[in-house]
């Protein structure tokens, strides 16, 4: 027969009327369905007690699932959470396994009350279960919970008792700081070291004074513990209004032998005296100690009034070398007239690191009128690190009218350069656009590729004509390059992708002979059917400059819609040259990621490999095997590993290929990589090697 | 629109001391108590390690570190006997000496005043604790993630290491991955349009209570310290499956289970979350938050919400195939996914704006050990600082709480609290296991 608990049965019924009584007022079905299901909670929970009570260890949990979801649900229900947790009492009390007794606890963490303090203080002496009855009792926190852990204090000994000691301190219970202090001179040494810590974490008036009657008593291996629970209560006092004790505690650490206590009660001072924070701040800077400095540049940057960082920026003409550098370091994401009024003026200073540590300080604190000595300093210093800083603050700088005075400056003769350039482009605003295109006609042929190397980022699908008329215009070489690979990147812009190539294509047909040869690279790399009907235009050219463009512009070809094209070119091409860029071309295209099987590629490759008769080419076609990663292609590729011309290369395909296969395929892929150990003179590729083999054999560990 | 400089928080202001490090040469993060060796100055030359519980994982990472030239590895502690040996021949051979110590207790090598570093690849119950322990002796540390078991020991890890002016780095070392990285910097930078979404992949949306096994006889303790391995978790009986399992206390706090046959039950998203969120928190600029609205898992998906309106979602489907742990940031112009692969997909190819992304698959650890060593050097911050692991970490908690109690929870992250809600408070921490204590 079922055993029915009274208390149980008592709340069923009572939370059976409660709802009922929602049911009554919101009018909703859904209340039923709710007592319903509540009903069936209870009978799940009556099981799952029963379970806990006879659980053994390594039973399966999942049939005390219920009782963790009573847990749960008794947030809002003061009724079930009774019943909860008298339940759970009840399994303490009884016969159940420690095992059992430990969950109790857990889940007595979460919904336990003063209830539970009794049965829970009388397992603290328990060796097995001492340990759980803390961590339900902390969790609970009560007076009776702290009441209860002070009076087992005397009644247990060894690790029980310091575990009572450490809630004790955790729980920072002020009426323990007697029965605490007895304990800084147990003959147990960690004993007396958690009483310590203890004490400090209670930090009132009576348990500072027990710590610092004891610090003079206690050996000098405590010296750290009881510094540091020193100011653990020294902090607390504090933060709860008492720093004229929080300063006589400090004091008490200043003449410790240890540089770090001494370090920690100066730090204490300062913020248990603000009125002279500034003063010792000042001071800090000012010291020949490191630690004092450190300490006052830490404190600095967390010091927020305005009054105080105008005063230390007014001295610090006054510091020493390094305490300029610490205060700049420490104010240097302050925005304040005051440190910008001292940062300028020591731009002029002789120290390299003085200066850099100013133009730091401008990013936030200088404005528009600082932007012509910056710009100067960012392309004409002597020092590259200041030019460096220089850059990286014009950079950086939110001050309005910034991006203004730096046209400004750009457009006035003889300002304008690469590294200006790079600088405005750097703070991507589009005001610059103008000054790129601008930048991009200038006679230094510098200015211009590096016009369009920030055209490529910035320009717009609205910059496009502009462009293409300056790729036209643009010298072969690396400018055409840079220039095209702008007006490829504007095209990209245009939304509908069908719509991209047109531009180019307008622009194409109306060119003359050089025009073509200027847009073709860049139209083949558009792709697309009407790009190609173009290029292959030019391929029938009669003008040789723009045949070869066409034919250049097909090995330049994106995908691998044109391979068939290539590789017939490659075999039967009327010029050598063709034949080579289009072997070289077919080897890129069928290589690019695709959705081939990775056999077809391999076939397609090696097809190219039996044309290839020059060394340069088949160096790249080995070289493309490295992308594709099957067991086949390490076994191709360790046939040329003797070959000295080739060896470089094929190395290098066979790492990236064993790279690629040493997830799916690690055995081969880790075979392959330590044949090749030994082969390579490449300083990168002999340090890739072991970890691609370090990182296998980690595969199989933990993750 | 130019970049606006941003305030400095604690890591860049920290990095930028350490610019300075010629005039300052102490530790530059000020020790709020007393602790640590006295005067330590970092070693100009070479770092001295040792390893605290290393196994698996742990041995990969020991790998890292010993390829680099400044390490010199000097003791192991485990609480496993064969684990202290194979670690003590790895490093002698290494070394070609027999010099390698071995603990058992981590307080004896982190006593050794020689040692300036230790790595920490203990189960994750040990970490936070352990790592505490090591600040408060005046070591710096790499120690494996998930760092902490809850929300009190992450804010707990946060202060001890500025306290203490140590160098800490989290073992999540995807934030020093370019791909990863060049994702994150393309969410911060706005190249995407205002941010809108950040995707995690958590690795399980469960979470379960700590529980026992079947006993079993203890080994001797030379072989194996059982109360140790416990260490700050509950006691319980001995059990092998519990020794030699990987995800023993994972997840920590009120979560975190093994069950036999290695079934992974608890941890939920802390999982990979320590790792993706952590990723998510980066792009979205929130090192020094997190959301504070998380609801429970729906349609597959638990979404977190920040106070800027900005969305973490977790979910374990609907990833391109990219490789574990995938992030995906969406912005109002554009989007990013990456994973392990080291392959990224964008939404536009102009994002990409001339940039050559280098594609390391894998998820190695090297850079983020070289990013921790350097710090060690310059007394500046890693990648994956305690401030940071501290917010990363809170955010998987937080959303852990709301997962076991089912329900929505708002949360503060300034008062670290949340907001009406007892239970979900009660959970924010958890006794530890006497005589540890930090």
């Amino acid at each position: 027969m079922k055993y029915l608990n009274p208390i149980s049965l008592f709340n069923k019924n009572l939370l059976a009327i409660v709802k009922l009584c929602e049911w009554l007022l919101v009018g909703g079905s859904l209340c039923v369905v709710s007592v319903a299901l509540r009903a069936g909670d209870h009978s799940a929970l009556d099981g799952a007690i029963q379970a806990l009570a006879k659980l053994e260890p390594g039973q399966d949990l999942s049939v005390l699932n219920p009782i963790e979801q009573a847990v749960v649900q008794s947030r809002a229900d003061e009724q079930a959470r009774m019943d909860i947790e008298n339940r759970l009492v009840a399994i303490l009390r009884g016969t159940a396994t420690d095992d059992a007794k430990a969950y109790a606890c857990r889940q007595l963490g979460i919904v336990g009350s003063d209830e539970s303090v009794p049965v829970l203080a009388e397992l603290l002496p328990n060796p097995r279960l001492s340990h759980m009855a803390c961590y339900a009792l902390e969790d609970i926190g009560s007076p009776a919970a702290l009441r209860s852990l002070r009076d087992m204090l005397g009644k247990t000994e060894g690790r029980e008792k310091i575990g009572i000691a450490i809630s004790l301190g955790r729980l920072a219970d002020p009426d323990a700081v007697l029965i605490l202090s007895d304990l800084l001179h147990a003959r147990d040494n960690t004993l007396a070291e958690v009483a310590v810590t203890a004490l400090g974490r209670i930090g009132t008036l009576p348990a500072a004074e027990a710590l610092r009657s004891y610090a003079g008593a206690a050996p000098p291996e405590f010296d750290h513990v009881v510094a540091d629970a020193i100011c653990n209560a020294a902090e607390l006092l504090c933060r709860r209004g008492d720093p004229a004790a929080a300063v006589r505690l400090y004091e008490s650490l200043q003449s410790a032998e240890s540089e770090r206590i001494r370090a920690a009660a100066f730090r204490g001072l300062m913020v248990a005296k603000p009125s002279e924070s500034i003063r010792m701040v000042i001071a800090g800077l000012a010291s020949e100690e490191p630690w004092q400095r450190a300490v006052a540049a830490d404190y600095l940057v967390d010091l927020k009034q305005q009054e105080a960082i105008r005063a230390i920026a007014s001295a610090i003409p006054e510091l020493p070398l390094s305490g300029k550098i610490a205060a700049l370091v420490s104010l240097q994401d302050r925005a304040d007239p005051a440190l910008r009024a001292a940062a300028l003026e020591l731009l002029d200073h002789p120290d390299t690191e003085i200066r850099i540590h100013a133009l730091k300080v401008l990013r936030m604190s200088g404005t528009a009128h600082d932007v012509t000595e910056l710009a100067h300093l960012a392309t004409a210093a002597e020092d590259d690190r200041i030019r460096a800083a220089a850059f990286e603050t014009l950079r950086l700088m939110p001050a309005r009218g910034t991006n203004q005075a730096l046209i400004g400056w750009m457009q006035t003769e003889g300002n304008l350069s690469p590294a200006i350039v790079q600088c405005a482009l750097a703070r991507r605003s589009p005001m610059f656009l103008p000054v790129f295109l601008e930048a991009a006609k200038d006679s230094h042929p510098a200015i211009r590729i590096e016009a369009f190397h920030a055209l490529e980022i910035m320009a717009t699908e609205r910059d496009i004509h502009t462009l293409i008329e300056l790729l036209c215009r643009s010298s072969e070489g690396e400018e055409r390059e840079a220039a095209g690979r702008a007006v490829w990147i504007s095209c990209q812009k245009i939304p509908d992708p069908t719509q991209r190539p047109a531009p180019l294509l307008a622009a194409f047909q109306k060119a003359d002979a050089a025009g073509q040869c200027a847009i073709l690279p860049s139209l083949a790399r558009m792709g697309g059917e009407e790009s190609l009907r173009a290029v292959h235009s030019a391929m029938q050219s009669t003008d040789r400059s723009v045949r070869d463009a066409g034919y250049r512009a097909l090995a330049n070809w994106p995908d691998a819609s044109v391979a068939d094209e290539l590789f017939e070119i490659a075999r039967h091409g009327n010029l050598p040259a063709y034949r080579v860029w289009a072997l070289r071309a077919y080897a890129r295209v069928i290589s690019l990621p695709n959705d081939c099987p990775p056999q077809q590629t391999f076939d397609r490759l090696k097809q190219a490999l039996d044309l290839a008769t020059r060394i340069e080419d088949k160096k790249l076609i080995l070289s493309r095997f490295g992308s594709v990663r099957t067991i086949e292609t390490l076994a191709l590729l360790r046939d040329f590993v003797d070959d000295p011309e080739l060896q470089g290369t094929v190395v290098a395909a066979i790492f990236e290929a064993a790279k690629g296969l040493s997830q799916t395929d690690p055995e081969p892929a880790r075979a392959a990589l330590e044949a090749i150990r030994s082969l390579t003179q490449d300083e990168a590729l002999r340090q890739q090697i072991p970890k691609v083999i370090q990182d296998i054999d980690a595969r199989k560990q933990d993750r | 629109m130019s970049q606006q400089t941003k305030p400095l928080n604690r890591r860049q202001f920290v990095k930028a001391m350490a610019g300075a490090s010629t005039l300052l040469a102490v530790p530059h993060v000020i020790p709020g108590s007393a602790l640590g060796k006295d005067g330590a100055v970092p070693p100009s030359e070479r770092i001295v390690l040792g390893g605290i519980g290393i196994g698996g994982r742990g041995t990969y990472d020991l790998g890292c570190f010993l390829e680099q030239p400044d390490v010199q590895f000097v003791a192991v502690c485990d609480v496993k006997e064969a684990r202290r040996v194979a670690v003590k021949q790895l490093a002698d051979q290494k070394y070609q000496n027999r010099d390698c110590a071995m603990y058992c207790d981590f307080r004896e090598l982190l006593d050794r005043s020689d040692i300036d570093a230790v790595l920490i690849a203990t189960g994750p119950n040990w970490h936070a604790t352990a790592a505490i322990y090591s600040a408060r002796a005046g070591k710096d540390i790499y120690c494996e993630k998930p760092c902490t078991k809850n929300i009190s020991q992450s804010l707990l890890l946060a202060e001890t290491m500025r306290r203490c002016g140590r160098v800490f780095q989290a073992g999540t070392q995807r934030r020093n991955l370019p791909h990863f990285a060049f994702a994150c910097e393309l969410a911060r930078t706005g190249r995407l349009g205002p941010l809108r979404t950040v995707y995690a992949h958590p690795a399980g949306m469960t979470t379960a209570m700590s529980r026992w096994l079947p006993p079993q006889e203890a080994p001797p303790i030379e072989k194996v310290d059982w109360d140790m391995y416990l260490g700050p978790a509950a006691w319980r009986p001995f059990n092998s499956v519990m020794l030699n399992g990987f995800h023993f206390e994972k997840g920590g706090g009120f979560m975190g289970t093994f069950e036999p046959g290695g079934q992974f039950l608890g941890g939920g998203v802390l999982e990979w979350g320590s790792h993706c969120v952590d990723l998510c928190q980066w792009a979205a600029d929130k090192d020094s938050t997190a959301p504070v609205e998380y609801c429970p898992p729906e349609d597959g998906q638990i979404v977190a919400t920040y106070a800027d309106g900005v969305k973490l979602i977790l979910r374990e489907k609907d990833w391109l195939p990219l490789g574990s742990c995938p992030v995906r940031f969406e912005g109002d112009t554009g989007w990013i996914e990456t994973g392990d692969s080291g392959k990224f997909v964008l939404s536009s190819p102009e994002l990409l704006a001339g940039r050559k992304v280098e594609e390391i698959g894998g998820y190695p650890a090297t850079f983020h050990v070289r990013d921790f060593l350097d710090c060690v050097k310059t007394r500046s911050q890693p990648k994956c600082n305690a401030d940071i692991a501290c917010y990363s970490h809170i955010a998987c908690h937080a959303t852990n709480i709301a997962l076991f109690l089912g329900r929505k929870v708002q949360f503060d992250p300034v008062q670290h609290e949340f907001l009406g809600d007892e239970q979900a408070n009660r959970l924010r921490s958890e006794a530890i296991r006497a005589p540890w204590r930090i």
